[in-house]
């Protein structure tokens, strides 16, 4: 059929990757033909289970499952916004299709919509694609994992947490981390652990390996993994092995924080306070306490980002604060209530995060591992050298150009 | 759900859990002053000679979610550092400060005193190994060599073998290698043996005995498989890349033949360790 | 040593015996461990700082400030140069480093017990000794000003505040005083080069992709920077701050035009452990770049041959861990000789890109075409 789609501003398949925020898009017919070209579009799960999209037209009309277009005889191009239906995501690479009807024939264009979901109820086959470009990105130690456990030791710390920028730092480092897992398999996300629900399904040997329960006065033991498991080769600092032991029974029950200091649910969270400077607490709890949940490496900034439970405890952290933005309506970087931050270097709203920005002069360390934020098919932003303002509003609700290409499962798209 | 009905469930949770925000929790805590006014309350709850020291150390966690960050670690170290006070609220104590170390705002002024504290509780049995855990991730010397020296003579060890080498393995610089060889050539125990050989996995000069290891099925197959992965690490060339056709047969869940379950183990990790424990050779 | 120390302590016929065993390479470093290095280490700054700290003796302090890991050793370095008979603004730069490095790192040390140890002695903290330090600077700390005002601005806590308010009373409240230029560079141009002997320009190495050459192959024909490092050096002011400079450096390099004039090469110190894949990684992490003229190598041969060709600040604890270096980068000529050598403290980039490019004209009196063979 002589129609033409880009997706992501692509037509290239690595480009066809869709979160629920609207990703631009647009069609044509390849050659100019006799007239314009009426053509429906519409989108189905290539198989049961599949994913689906939705159609937008423009930031103030609600997404529609269909979208009618007339295509010009000349070839211009006609752009519209596509986005993933709500609460029906991919579970598998381009098992979600856009399908262009007009003039009895069909261009039908498979894509996935991709999101971060729930760790613990992750079909198999989309855990083990995770585990594998985990364990790839380790590669037995000697794989870009390093960087990420190089940028987040003491001499840092100043530039990720203990302020207002911790949210948007680790926010620029997990899309940072799951770039260089997608590099490695596009259909990968970087999955979140729900830390105040049990997860009994995270907590394998098939999965993040079966952490054993002991009290807080143990010492931790090694997490187990089942024979051929992808992590099992896992090695950090030439070391073999993950050091984590729970201090809860991590089948039955969700992370508890300390006595006094509990860790708290979603919804406490969320009722932390409506503007930024109050939900920022939850860098204490519950995003502290579910560090210190554990025993092991995962109870202490130096050690911690050698557990790779310890980006998926993050990635809840983040999708806390991005739940938190939608619910009560906190995209406009330039609102205080959206984002507060300090008279220091790292902590305004225009400066660019280290160590994606090089800058290496004090008050900055001297050094800056990793390089620039690595780019993705799907979207510029945030750019190489990315600002606090150009995470805050991730999926491009207040400015399309702003969505950094990324979503998770239980936080909606909604036009305002 | 519909997104509409979602934000309608999730605002009314919200607003219940505003409005419980102030009310004391069951359990131990149920007896706490839960208010914002009542700071004072739960100060001197920590310290109250009459109060259990379940309550003490709730009272210890409530009174440090409520402080302002960047002073609210001033009564868990006291707690801590305090070798009259009861070891579970001193464990207590040390939790909470474990949990302000990642997030005040000042951690890296009281630095000193939390690391001085721990050195301190070193001496009460029930905090050595949290002590131990938290000093050894934040590289603290002077506990190295009292872990070694403990390795060096039994009548100095703090803690059992395994437990001093696995602490000791977080800093390739803590001068444990030839404790490790020494260890893994008469080790007390299996789960010494194996923090032994996970410290000599980043030995260029273990590479021979990993070999061996690999190659011996008298070995349990946790060491067998911690063989393999410290050959991959050191001398990727020498781990089998063509496993004998049984190994095959296995990986391939063919029914050639009967093969051990330990071999079959192995097998698998073995092409595990190939298939992505590598990163390519790069110009 | 504890009774050498006490024995010498202050006495300046000891002076140099103490700077001797503070180089590197000394046989009292080999095969112990890096705890027992940085004891011995403090220990003999603090005899050498006990009365007036000689001139000599500053490029070891300052290094330990501008490059801090050790608490024990950062403390003990700043309570050494408060007994330098002159302050001198040039001290505050590796103050400032200090404060920035070793202010996460921080710990309570005692200063009167070997190696800082124990619960017996007045407590002081790393911190503490830098900042009472930068305060000893007087006047000639005023280039610290504006960083420590904005230490202080951040509510760092009640002691390192008042800490920093009595720094910044002291240095606002002294009368100027000029104060002599001094101090320790880092770079020293070498007399006589140092031509490679036939078993260093024999000496096989291996690239991070595994191609092996020799350093005839590498070194020769055309002029060099090389510096050291290893993948398991845990101070980020050292190894990671040195490839990330080599990596600046090439851009300059390319920048100029002269990325194929002048090679660069990084060399690890532990060659047996940083194979191929660890080196790439390593570079790709702390930002160099590697082609057909620039190179991460490992020796597959003998590394004492390196060691005493470049004469390496660099020694080794139990199973050939390196227990302790110094920061060193060189400048080879054309030939392969060592025409500039710079350790111990941070060097500058312009000066290495400088006195390569010097060398891109020379060739024994007339201009030299590239790759031409010695």
């Amino acid at each position: 059929m002589p129609l033409e789609i880009e997706i992501n501003g692509s037509a290239a398949p690595e480009a066809r990757y869709i979160a629920y925020a609207p990703s631009p898009c647009r069609i044509r017919q390849q050659t100019p033909a006799a007239g314009p070209l009426p053509v429906t579009l519409r989108s189905a799960p290539a198989q049961a289970g599949g994913g689906e999209a939705v159609f937008y037209t423009d930031p103030a009309t609600p997404s529609s499952p269909t979208l009618q277009l007339t295509l010009p005889a000349d070839g211009s191009w006609m752009d519209f916004g596509l986005g993933g239906k709500w609460q029906v995501p991919s579970v598998d690479d381009r098992d979600c299709l856009l399908i262009a009807t007009g003039n009895g024939d069909t261009l039908t264009v498979p894509l996935m919509v991709r999101l971060r979901k729930n760790a613990n109820t992750l079909l198999p086959r989309e855990r083990d694609r995770f585990l594998e470009a985990l364990a790839k990105l380790n590669a037995g130690g000697s794989g870009r994992y390093q960087d990420f456990r190089d940028i987040h030791v003491g001499a840092a710390n100043g530039e990720e947490h203990r302020g207002p920028h911790f949210l948007p730092w680790h926010r620029t480092y997990l899309l940072d981390f799951e770039r260089g897992l997608q590099a490695i398999d596009a259909a990968v996300s970087l999955h979140y652990w729900r830390f105040d629900q049990p997860a009994p399904s995270l907590f394998q040997s098939n999965f993040i390996g079966a952490t054993s329960q002991v009290t807080s006065g143990d010492p931790p033991g090694d997490v187990t993994f089942d024979p051929g498991h992808p992590l099992s080769g896992w090695i950090t600092d030439g070391v073999p092995g993950i050091s984590r032991s729970a201090l809860f029974d991590t089948q039955t029950s969700p992370a508890p924080g300390l006595p006094g200091f509990d860790l708290l649910s979603e919804a406490a969270t969320l009722a932390l306070g409506d503007v930024y400077a109050a939900f920022a607490q939850m860098e204490g709890t519950p995003h502290g306490a579910a560090h210190v949940s554990f025993v092991g490496w995962i109870s202490s900034i130096p050690t911690a980002a050698k557990d790779p439970l310890f980006f998926m405890l993050h990635s809840n952290v983040d999708r806390l604060w991005a739940l938190w933005q939608w619910l009560n309506r906190r995209t406009d970087p330039n609102d205080v209530k959206v984002y507060q931050g300090q008279n220091r270097d790292g902590r305004r709203l225009d400066d660019s995060t280290w160590p994606w920005n090089g800058v290496t002069t004090s008050p900055r360390p001297n050094f800056a591992p990793g390089g620039p934020l690595k780019p993705s098919p799907t979207t510029d932003a945030p750019g190489p050298e990315p600002t606090i303002r150009g995470v805050i509003d991730y999926q491009g609700q207040s400015s399309a150009a702003a969505r950094i290409g990324y979503g998770y499962d239980a936080v909606p798209f909604e036009l305002s | 759900m519909s997104i509409k009905d979602y934000r309608r469930q999730l605002e009314q949770q919200v607003a219940q859990e505003g409005a419980r925000a102030a009310e004391p929790s069951g359990g131990p805590q149920a007896d706490l002053p839960g208010g914002p006014g009542d700071a004072g309350q739960l100060r001197s709850l920590t310290t109250h000679p009459e109060a259990s020291p379940e309550l003490r150390a709730a009272a210890l966690g409530r009174q440090v979610r409520q402080e302002d960050p960047g002073k609210a670690h001033a009564a868990p170290l006291e707690r801590l550092a305090d070798p009259h006070e009861a070891p579970s609220v001193r464990l207590a104590a040390l939790g909470l400060l474990k949990l302000l170390a990642i997030s005040s705002p000042t951690f890296p002024d009281w630095r000193p005193m939390f690391l001085e504290a721990l050195r301190s509780a070193l001496s009460e049995p029930t905090l050595r190994a949290a002590a131990l855990e938290v000093l050894t991730h934040e590289g603290d010397r002077s506990t190295q060599e009292k872990l070694l020296a403990g390795l060096r003579d039994p009548a100095q060890a703090l803690v059992p073998v395994d437990h001093a080498l696995r602490l000791l393995s977080s800093d390739p610089h803590a001068n444990v290698r030839d404790v490790a060889r020494s260890v893994a050539g008469n080790p007390p125990n299996e789960a010494a043996l194996l923090q032994a050989l996970k410290i000599l996995a980043s030995d260029p000069e273990s590479v021979g005995e990993f070999s061996s290891l690999l190659a011996d099925s008298s070995k349990s197959i946790a060491v067998r498989k911690l063989a393999a992965t410290a050959l991959n690490n050191l001398a990727p060339e020498l781990l089998p890349s063509a496993p004998d056709q049984r190994l095959k047969a296995v990986a391939a869940n063919e029914s050639a033949l009967a093969v051990p379950d330990d071999e079959s183990a192995l097998a698998k990790h073995i092409g595990t360790l190939i298939r992505v424990g590598r990163e390519p050779v790069h110009r | 040593m504890i009774r050498l120390v006490e024995a010498g302590r202050g006495d300046s016929a000891y002076t140099q015996v103490f700077l001797d065993l503070l180089d590197e390479r000394h046989p009292v470093y080999d095969g112990v461990g890096t705890a027992t290095v940085v004891r011995m280490r403090g220990a003999l700054l603090l005899a050498l700082g006990h009365h007036a700290l000689p001139t000599a003796a500053l490029p070891f302090v300052l290094e330990e400030l501008e490059s801090p890991h050790e608490a024990w050793l950062t403390a003990v370095a700043a309570r050494a140069l408060r007994n330098h008979p002159e302050p001198s603004a040039a001290f505050v730069a590796p103050l400032l480093s200090a404060l920035f490095y070793i202010g996460q790192r921080d710990d309570t040390v005692r200063l009167d017990s070997y190696g800082g140890y124990g619960f017996e002695g007045e407590p002081t903290t790393a911190v503490a000794e830098v900042i009472r330090t930068i305060g000893w600077l007087g006047k000639a700390g005023e280039r610290a000003l504006p960083r420590l005002q904005q230490l202080r601005a951040q509510e760092p806590g009640p002691r390192t505040a008042a800490q920093l308010d009595e720094a910044i009373a002291a240095i606002q409240h002294e009368a100027r005083v000029e104060t002599p230029e001094c101090c320790g560079h880092a770079r020293r141009f070498v007399d006589a080069p140092k031509s490679a002997p036939t078993d260093v320009a024999e000496l096989v190495l291996q690239d991070q992709s595994g191609e092996l050459l020799t350093f005839r192959d590498f070194f020769i024909g055309r002029p060099s920077i090389v510096v050291f490092f290893y993948t398991r050096c845990d101070n980020p002011t050292k190894c990671p701050l040195t490839i990330a400079k080599l990596g600046r450096l090439q851009q300059r390099l390319h920048s100029a035009g002269l990325g194929d004039s002048i090679r660069t090469a990084a060399i690890t110190y532990d060659p047996a452990y940083d194979l191929p894949p660890r080196l790439v990684q390593y570079g790709r992490s702390w930002g160099t770049s590697t082609s057909e003229n620039h190179r991460l190598l490992r020796t597959v041969g003998d590394l004492a041959l390196l060691r005493a060709f470049f004469e390496l600040g660099v020694n080794y604890g139990d199973s050939g861990l390196v227990n302790r270096h110094r920061i060193e980068a060189f400048v080879l000529d054309r030939a392969g000789r060592i025409v500039e050598v710079a350790t111990r403290q941070q060097w500058e980039e312009s000066q290495i890109f400088e006195a390569a490019v010097a060398l891109t004209g020379e060739a024994d009196g007339r201009e030299a075409a590239d790759g031409q063979q010695f």
